[in-house]
Formats: C-alpha cells, structure tokens, sequence
C-alpha cells in the first residue's frame, strides 16, 4: 500500500491534476449541452455526448480508463457497444421500424439522387487525403458526407477508432443544421422556374410491395457488398416486422425502447472518448472542415443529378428534391419542402422528396460497405 | 497512395449506383405485379363475363 502523506492525498484529487486542456473540454462539453438544449440541435445525441465530454474530462476519474483500468464504466459501454459493433446496428433495426419506403416504392427512379448524393463522400475522401490522413481515416471522415450518424460511427469504430469523436460530433452537428447548410446551395444551383415546378401525387403502394421491399433490398446489397450487412440487415427486418404488421410489439420494441437504450449508450460512449488528449488537435479542427465540405458536396451530387434526370424525362422532377438524397431523415426532406413552398406556396415537396431521402440511407450504407471491403 | 483511393473511390460510386440501380429495378418489377393497380387489372382479366 502507497504511504499515506498529505502529499499523496493531494496528489489524487482531480483538482491538482487539472490541465488547461480538460477546461477547454469542459467548454466544448457545455457548448454541446447548450446547442442540445437550448437550439434543440439533435438533443437526443448532442446530450448524452456533451455531459460525458463533461464528466470524462476531470482529471482521473475512472469513466473511460484514465487509470488504466479497462473496467471503468463507459470504457465498457464503449468496448462492448461500439468497438464490437452491437449499438448502430441496434439503431438500425429501431430506425428500420420507423421507415416508410412507400414514398420511394412509389416512384423507384427517386433511389438514384440517394445514390447521387454520396458525391460529398468521395470528395471529402480526396479532401482528406489531401489533408495527409491516412486511406481509412479518410473513408471515416468522408462518411460525414452521407449525414448518417450510426454509420459514422460504425464505420469509424472499425477505420479510424481515435478519430470516432470528431467525427461523430461533426457528422451529428451538421445533420442538425441542414436547414443552414442546404437552403443556399439549392438555391444557388437551381433557376426560379426549376423550383417551381409541380410534382405529380405518387401512387397508392400495396402491402405486398412494402413486405417485399427489405427481402429484395437486404438479397441485393447483402450479395453485393456483405461487409455492410450488420446494419443493412438490422436496418431491413425492422422495416419487415413493421410492414409484416404481424409482431407489433417487437415493431414497438424495436422503435421505442430499444431505439432509446441504444441512443444513450451510444451518446455516452462517443462523448466519452472525446478527451482533451485525443480531441485538441489541430486535425479535429480539420474533420469538422472536412465535414462541411462533405455535405455541401452531398446536396450538389444530389441537385444536379435531378437536373441530369430531368433532361431525359418527359415528367419533369423538382430538383429540389435532389438535395434530400443525403441521408438526414426527415430533415432534409423537410428542407426541400421548404424551399419548394417558398417557390410556390401550392407546391408541396415532402412526399416526394421523403423517396429520396430513405433513398440515401441506403445509399451511405454500401458506400460504407465497399469502403470496409478495401480498407478492413 | 492515390492509385489505390482513386480505386475505392471509382468502385464504391460505381457500387452504389449499381446497387441502387438494381434495387429500383427490383421494385419496378414488384410494381408491375403487386401494385393496387396491377392487382385490379388482373381481377379485371379474370372476371367472366356475363
């Protein structure tokens, strides 16, 4: 046993140990807890992150290993929920049973802006390599760009696990400001009359079809790109046991209750590894650049490819559902609505910009997926 | 360094829209046999006339 002086009493408290860099955080964590509470900017994640930034920066306390002991509790949520790769999956089976691909089935060329709109994720790619990241920190980074946050997540845990903070707060900080990001750029890249134009109602789609969705889609993309299977599979039996409306209460299971366990580990988790010696570096500062590049290049793939559709279609589409190809759900569906209605107060765009939308999902998911193929 | 991310990059665009290509087909295909309106064409076909 250590003598007992004063000296080694002192010697343990949090307060002797403090650094400027754990203040810093401090203030990073509190800025999080602001923007979540007070600009409701994704408060169910940005909370749960900024209060374990909080907590995990005072010296020595025993959340995430700082002593060396790997049992410290959030160093076990994040071992067991992230490292392993059990909470997005987890996330996707509850997002899974939230989704409706009726819009999408309705009109199944809507899938290709989803495709489009991973533009920004190889930009970024570039970016980053550019930036001197590495080939796997660079894929992680890009995935920004695809505004999924569990995917971000897994596909970092896996590429770039010291990085996992920066990106996971940037991929989650810019899905909530969507509405900012996306507005000038649709505008900039589509005239008045584009803007205007009028969408027909889709049509009404049976329940078969909605069963037969997420077999066919987990068949293709799980033949295709199996290294996305743990969240593509996840992701489509939560959307049969909600189409199948035969398991009503795993659908509500799978929605609620599970949806929420797995939000706050995963909150906790990510905030937990953003300590002021992995997060105060200038190639944090970087991501978050990167990011933004990342999404703005996501709304442009998806603008100009509903542009691109419209030279060979004889029914017109609004391109402003284009920009709802990234993947934030419902948000940037909401956005094109917006903007829509702006042009022409009788236009509404929701509907139809919803395909596009769930579109990107899918689309962020085997851009992840053939990324893990390269790189693992 | 750049061959290769010149590489994954060129295939996984490539991937996701081959994938996503894929799938619409798919459900145009679902469509045209299991759509409300195909369902009332065939019931159509079906009737025996009077």
């Amino acid at each position: 046993m250590q003598e007992l002086t004063l000296d080694s009493y002192l010697g343990q408290l949090g307060i002797t140990n403090l650094t400027p860099g754990h203040v810093v955080m401090w203030a990073i964590g509190l800025t999080l807890i602001y923007l979540a509470i007070h600009k409701k900017y994704e408060p169910l994640l940005l909370l749960p992150i900024g209060f374990a930034v909080f907590v995990v920066n005072m010296p020595l306390t025993p959340l995430m290993g700082a002593g060396g002991d790997v049992r410290d509790l959030l160093n076990i949520f994040y071992h067991y929920g992230i490292e392993w790769d059990v909470i997005p999956p987890v996330i996707f089976l509850g997002l899974g049973a939230l989704t409706d691909f009726g819009p999408l089935i309705s009109n199944p060329k809507m899938i290709l802006l989803g495709a489009s709109a991973q533009l920004g994720v190889y930009i970024a790619f570039f970016g980053a390599l550019a930036l001197n990241f590495s080939l796997g920190e660079a894929a992680s980074i890009g995935i920004i760009g695809g505004a999924d946050g569990p995917t971000s997540v897994f596909l970092a845990s896996t590429l770039a696990p010291h990085l996992l903070g920066p990106i996971a707060v940037a991929a989650y900080s810019y899905m909530s400001l969507v509405p900012i990001i996306q507005p000038p750029i649709m505008r900039l890249l589509t005239t008045e009359s584009e803007r205007r134009i009028q969408m027909r109602q889709t049509r009404p789609v049976s329940r078969t079809e909605k069963i037969v969705f997420p077999l066919t889609t987990s068949f293709v993309i799980l033949l295709l790109v199996p290294q996305s299977a743990p969240l593509v599979s996840m992701f489509m039996v939560g959307n049969l046991f909600r189409e199948s409306r035969v398991v009503d209460r795993l659908t509500s299971a799978a929605q609620n209750e599970l949806l929420n366990l797995a939000t706050i580990f995963l909150g906790v988790s990510v905030g937990a590894t953003m300590t002021a010696e992995t997060f105060l570096q200038p190639r944090a500062l970087l991501i978050f650049v990167l990011g933004l590049v990342a999404f703005s290049f996501s709304t442009i793939g998806g603008l100009l490819f509903a542009k691109l559709m419209n030279l060979f279609l004889k029914e017109k589409i609004n391109p402003l559902i284009g920009s709802a190809g990234v993947s934030a759900v419902p948000m940037a569906a909401r956005v094109s609505e917006i903007v829509g209605v702006q042009a022409n107060p009788k236009n509404h765009l929701l509907m139809h910009a919803i395909g596009p939308n769930v579109a990107g999902v899918i689309g962020t998911l085997v851009a992840a997926g053939s990324f893990l193929a390269f790189l693992r | 360094m750049w061959s290769q991310a010149v590489l994954i990059a060129g295939i996984g665009f490539g991937v996701v829209f081959v994938v996503l290509a894929l799938l619409m087909i798919s459900m145009r295909v679902a469509g045209a046999v299991m759509s409300p309106r195909a369902s009332s064409k065939s019931a159509k076909k079906t009737e025996t006339p009077k």
